[in-house]
């Protein structure tokens, strides 16, 4: 009986467990080349016109000029930039350093001595005094 | 029998005119437009609470009883004016504040009876090991300081405090700001509502500690705060012997003050932490009125320890209770220029190492 149980408890699982399996292999050991092959044979390609033809360059050209712009690396601009923010990050951690060495401060208030459950509401009212607008131009990209 | 009737501005505070083509309030100054019922309110609630009544019943202490003073002795310090009373078991050569040399100058006398007392609960050891944890770890201290310095006395010391009990009714008037961001092809747009929050209510403070000692730094003091009022006991001369104690020189009323201040500053927090729902709270007047105030005096324990490095005294304490301690402490300037310089470096190396490779 005891050994049923046990050769249940494990085999059970196991023969759950087998169709996932299964299907993990078989997704590992397919090639993206037989991926794009199946999708080959699958589907047949677009007969495009002229005009969709067209827009299908302006797209390729619009790729192409902004990889153009991404390999124009300025090593001067990329320095300065860095540069700025490390003297910010710097400056942050030179400062909580300096104050981990100040720690005589006048207290704020006195929220420490409140009295428990001693604080009610009794009346809360919001009203709507005026409204105003800003308008600032944006500049031009 | 006329009355003549002024408005305030609730964005700029200048005086309003009534548009008679609008039928709306104006300012002439920075000509916003009100609603009259909204400007009407806006001016009732900030008139309502534009003054304050906090007032005390400072009769803190109580008279000595007949021998207790008896076998108590007062130091006097020739460098910084303080006095220091001890039990007769208990000698004072220094003084605690400035290290200086104290004499004895006789008998306690006068004064009034603490009300209570918080006895030291850590001792000597702990604040010498609180002292070398604290020096643990600070990257810009001068390492000399962190060899040669030895904390030659530390001294427990029992410093006069008033303490501060009071309920406060509040009426307090919150302007606040939301903000709602757009733009068109042309322009960003910020529009701004701004509201009046009225808050009304109650709230209370317990024992609310003023330093009454002008030897002591007030802000020295403030800083080792909170003291836990759960371990107060009623005053007895025996709970000095071992310790040094000051004897007040700042009296409960001149204490007034700076209680009202804390207990103001929190009481206005409390209500604009129920103002919720905008992008900016402003204070616009708070009236806030303290009923059954009293005051206490009592001593608080405190450990002080004094050095002197480079010719400059620094004064660390150490809270007697809870064992919170505070102190300011040199700077070695050379190296906040070597970790400020080397942060610098090795954040533009990475930084342009990312650029680098994301332009790859």
């Amino acid at each position: 009986m005891n050994i049923r149980k046990i050769l249940a408890a494990v085999l059970v699982p196991a023969a759950l467990m087998i169709p996932f399996s299964v299907i993990g292999t078989g997704t590992a050991v397919q090639s993206p080349m037989n991926v794009s092959a199946a999708y080959c044979e699958e589907e047949d390609f677009p007969v495009l016109d002229m005009a969709e033809a067209a827009d299908y360059d302006i797209a390729a050209e619009e790729t192409v000029r902004t990889e153009k712009e991404k390999k124009e690396f300025s090593p001067a601009r990329a320095f300065v930039i860095s540069l700025i923010i490390s003297l910010i990050i710097a400056g942050i951690a030179v400062g909580v350093m300096i104050s981990k060495l100040k720690t005589v401060r006048k207290k704020h208030g006195a929220a420490d001595y409140k009295k428990e459950g001693s604080f009610v509401l009794e009346s809360s009212h919001d009203s709507f005094l005026y409204k105003k607008t800003n308008k600032t131009k944006r500049s031009s990209s | 029998m006329s009355e003549l009737m002024e408005y305030k501005c609730p964005a700029c505070g200048g005086k309003l005119e009534f548009n008679s083509g609008t039928q709306n309030m104006k300012c002439p100054f920075c000509y916003s437009e009100f609603d009259v019922a909204a400007v009407q309110e806006f001016n009732h609630a900030v008139q309502s609470s534009d003054e304050s009544l906090m007032t005390w019943d400072s009769s803190a202490g109580g008279e000595w009883g007949a021998g207790e003073t008896a076998g108590m002795n007062v130091y006097h310090c020739e460098s910084c004016g303080a006095e220091i009373v001890t039990d007769s078991t208990t000698a004072a050569s220094k003084c605690p504040y400035c290290d200086s040399p104290v004499v004895m100058t006789g008998s306690f006398a006068g004064d009034l009876k603490p009300d209570y007392v918080i006895p030291f609960k850590l001792d000597k050891k702990a604040a010498t090991e609180a002292y070398n944890k604290y020096l643990e770890g600070k990257r810009l201290l001068p390492k000399i300081f962190r060899s040669d310095n030895h904390i030659d006395e530390i001294k427990g010391v029992y410093v006069p405090v008033w303490l501060f009990d009071a309920g406060a009714d509040a009426n307090i008037v919150f302007k606040a700001e939301k903000e709602n961001r757009w733009h068109d092809n042309e322009y960003d747009y910020v529009e701004t509502s701004c509201y009046s929050c009225v808050r009304a209510g109650k709230i209370a403070f317990e024992h609310v500690p003023v330093d009454g000692s002008t030897k002591m730094e007030d802000k020295l003091m403030e800083s080792i705060e909170p003291f836990d009022f759960k371990d107060v006991v009623k005053f007895e001369t025996p709970y000095l012997s071992g310790y040094l104690a000051d004897r007040y020189d700042v009296t409960a009323e001149e204490s007034i003050d700076r209680a009202n201040e804390r207990i103001r500053t929190s009481t206005i927090d409390t209500f604009r932490d129920t103002v919720k729902g905008y992008n900016s709270v402003t204070t616009e007047s708070a009236d806030i009125r303290l009923n059954n105030s009293k005051a206490k005096y009592a001593l608080y324990p405190v450990w002080i320890l004094n050095t002197s490095w480079n010719g400059n005294k620094y004064t660390f304490a150490m809270n007697g209770q809870t064992g919170r301690f505070v102190g300011n402490l040199p700077t070695d300037k050379g190296a906040a220029v070597r970790w400020f310089a080397g942060i610098t470096a090795v954040c533009t190396a990475v930084l342009y190492g990312i650029q680098f490779l994301l332009n790859r």
